[in-house]
């Protein structure tokens, strides 16, 4: 019945960004200043491509109508228009950079807008439609899909982005190996730490504030001067203890950042772990005793299994935040994708830090979704809701 | 079976339990009831020590409870509470397999036991897979009863167990489990603030007020009570044709043959309770029934006084 606002405004701004803002940026090499190139001239007759995309979504959006035709329509045109973008994209930046091997050629704000202008339609029209429809499933693969395939064909190796990938892959590799242990391992000790001290919380009223106050100490310490904290502590801890000086703790590296990392992530699992178990329905604990459960038998098979589902989101949210936080070990040479960024910030070299940023950020997202998916299947159908 | 002798249970200053003495007999089933508060539930929760009492005594069987280890005792007495309490992360039949689960008795044995006990409280065995959050409020109920059920107890403990479902649910559930009751003969304790309620039900009523058994009786016994002490206002003036609905038409209808026909009298069916025949007779404005069986045909007749006789049976 109503015009469907979000997709759009998305498809209108994209639109209007591909075809009046620069849509990709010509660098006859890395230190000279960008030219602007318009979808127009570099695109020809692909941009036409986007435009009409990016107009049928917007009159789909606007038709005021609500019907699952109308939705898959939308979904299918803004998804088209998304997914050519890059392949597209790709293909000019290779004719622009020609055979030099100096010249960079960057995504332009037209192509950003025009992307994320585009996202936002195929996020507000896919949303609506059943859920477990493979148009949906579609949607959300249609991103990585099309990138996956530009990427294998080659299109994209003259876009600087990818420039910067290419020459340096190894420290790439290295970096993202070195960040998902420090973000992944940090988490999973914030894990195995966390629960306990939830359990602990829950069970002995008196340690309560205590170890709250220890748990949320943490967080209100602004993270770089917690990093700063713990040089000396760190320093000293390396140097008393020879095992742990060998293994690499010291005042800088990648111990203190772990040891954030690992403070960081206590918080949200001790928390959710303390307030599900609080929040187990009394009658069905009262149920499970007056049955003839020990303590321990109710605690396993009715308490633990009813708070499994907010623990567990308690262990995914400080997954996905360490995924994005452990940007700043590289701050202290702890390493990571963080690394990229402050290379780039150094040598005022935009697409290293986008680099850094982008894929640190898939990171997250794909830790968040693979996390979801694997605790769904460990809770219990009878506890699940319908989404996922 | 389960005796209370001189339960006092105490949270902090207050007086939960003061002194209740109960005794129920194998088979029966005893209705506790009493205002909001009075320690029902306290009561009751002494029996399988959900509740250890500060000083008196239960005995089950003879024998006293707090020689028995909690747990070993809970297993072998049925428990069901108001709201439920189904385990909502375990399927219907999982739910109702716990307290054999506990036992150790083998899986083989337990499957058949789980749709036998659905059965009993009138659901087939396919509902064994299925999830508490789709059951309706009667529905899970009745999977409480069949879960209480399943490890055989002699012993049934019920606190309220139809507290919160509606009143026609409450109605029918009260009636399958009297059926259930009629097969069964636990020993039951059931907790109650609803008259009707232990009208139903009872074997016998147990009034309980402030921490005390007031009178323990059958519920006819409490039919005359005097109006102005605390268990006749509790109960009401309505008690006296509450009653009413334990007796069946059948049981007091004049034969046919004794009294002839009389052509005008509305008729009702001879398995309706005197309740009902007098609400009729009460809407019609008529002191004489004709009562007809089960097949339409007439059976006799009911007059007004046969139903303020059942009164005269009342001690
Ligand atoms: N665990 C408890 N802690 C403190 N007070 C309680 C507890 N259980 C019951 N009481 C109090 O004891 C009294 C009797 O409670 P209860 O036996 O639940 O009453 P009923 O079941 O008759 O409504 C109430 O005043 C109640 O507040
Ligand atoms: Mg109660």
């Amino acid at each position: 019945m109503t015009v469907d606002w979000i997709a759009l405004a998305g498809a209108g701004a994209g639109l209007v960004s591909a075809a009046a803002l620069p849509f990709l940026s010509l660098r006859p090499n890395r230190i000279l200043a960008g030219v602007p190139q318009y979808a127009m001239e570099v695109l020809g007759a692909g941009s036409v491509l986007i435009f009409t995309a990016a107009a049928a979504a917007a009159v789909l959006a606007a038709l005021r109508r609500r019907h699952s035709g109308l939705d898959a329509a939308g979904t299918l045109v803004s998804g088209a228009g998304l997914a050519s973008l890059l392949p597209l994209a790709g293909a000019a930046a290779d004719r622009l950079a020609g055979d030099s091997a100096v010249a960079r050629v960057s995504a332009g704000p037209g192509l950003w807008l025009a992307a994320a202008g585009l996202g936002a339609a195929l996020f507000s029209f896919s949303r609506r439609l059943p859920s477990r429809s493979a148009l949906r499933l579609a949607a959300a693969l249609a991103i990585p899909a099309a990138a996956a395939a530009a990427g294998l064909a080659g299109l994209l190796d003259d876009l600087s982005l990818v420039r910067e990938l290419l020459s340096r892959r190894d420290t790439f590799t290295a970096e993202l190996v070195r960040h998902l242990a420090l973000a992944g391992g940090s988490a999973a000790l914030g894990a195995a730490v966390g629960i306990p001290l939830g359990l602990a919380m829950h069970r002995r009223p008196r340690w309560r504030g205590l170890i709250s106050v220890a748990v949320s100490g943490a967080q209100v310490i602004p993270t770089l001067s917690l990093l700063g904290l713990l040089i000396v502590p760190m320093a000293a801890l390396g140097a008393a203890v020879p095992y742990l000086g060998r293994i690499g703790v010291r005042g800088v590296g990648w111990a203190p950042a772990f040891v954030v990392l690992f403070l960081y992530a206590l918080l949200p699992i001790a928390g959710n772990t303390f307030a599900a178990l609080g929040a187990v329905a009394p009658e069905a604990l009262d149920a499970a005793r007056g049955m003839g459960m020990s303590r321990r038998q109710a605690f396993l098979r009715v308490q633990a299994p009813l708070a499994l589902p907010v623990i567990l989101a308690g262990v995914r949210t400080a997954f996905t935040a360490n995924m994005g936080n452990a940007i700043l070990a590289a701050l202290v040479g702890g390493g990571g994708l963080g690394t990229l960024v402050f290379l780039g910030l150094a040598q005022a070299a935009p697409d290293l830090i986008l680099l850094g940023a982008l894929s640190t950020s898939t990171l997250a997202l794909a830790a968040d979704r693979a996390l979801a998916l694997a605790f769904r299947l460990a809770v219990s159908r009878g506890l699940r809701s319908e989404a996922p | 079976m389960i005796r209370f002798r001189n339960i006092v249970k105490s949270y902090g200053s207050a007086r939960a339990v003061d002194g209740a003495d109960l005794e129920i007999a194998p088979g029966e089933l005893c209705v506790l009831i009493g205002p909001s508060g009075c320690g029902k539930s306290t009561l009751l929760r002494t029996a399988n020590r959900m509740v250890e009492p500060d000083s008196g005594e239960v005995f089950v069987d003879g024998r006293p409870v707090r020689e028995h280890p909690p747990e070993e005792l809970r297993r072998g007495i049925g428990y069901v509470i108001q709201s439920v309490g189904l385990f909502p992360h375990m399927t219907v039949g999982d739910n109702v397999a716990v307290v054999p689960r506990l036992l150790g008795i083998d899986k083989g044995e337990i499957a058949g036991r789980v749709d036998r006990m659905l059965e009993l409280v009138g659901l087939s065995p396919e509902w064994s897979s299925r999830w508490p959050r789709e059951l309706s409020g009667g529905e899970a109920q009745r999977v409480g009863v069949a879960r209480a059920l399943a490890a055989d107890p002699p012993i049934l403990l019920m606190d309220e167990p139809f507290g919160s479902v509606d009143p026609l649910t409450r109605v029918r559930l009260q009636r399958e489990f009297l059926a259930i009751q009629r097969r069964l003969h636990k020993t039951v304790l059931f907790v109650t603030h609803d008259v009707e309620e232990a009208i139903r039900l009872a074997d016998r009523i147990a009034v309980m007020r402030s921490g005390r058994i007031l009178r323990h009786a059958t519920p006819e016994e409490f039919v005359a009570t005097d109006a102005e002490d605390f268990v006749g206002e509790f109960l009401g003036l309505e008690y006296g044709v509450e009653i009413l609905s334990r007796r069946r038409v059948r049981e007091v209808l004049r034969p046919a043959a004794e009294i002839g026909s009389d052509p005008g009298a509305p008729s009702i069916r001879a398995e309706a309770s005197l309740k009902e025949a007098l609400g009729l007779m009460a809407a019609r404005r008529v002191e004489c029934l004709s009562v007809t069986d089960g097949e339409g045909r007439r059976a006799g007749s009911l007059r007004m006084e046969d139903v303020l006789g059942t009164w005269k049976a009342c001690p």
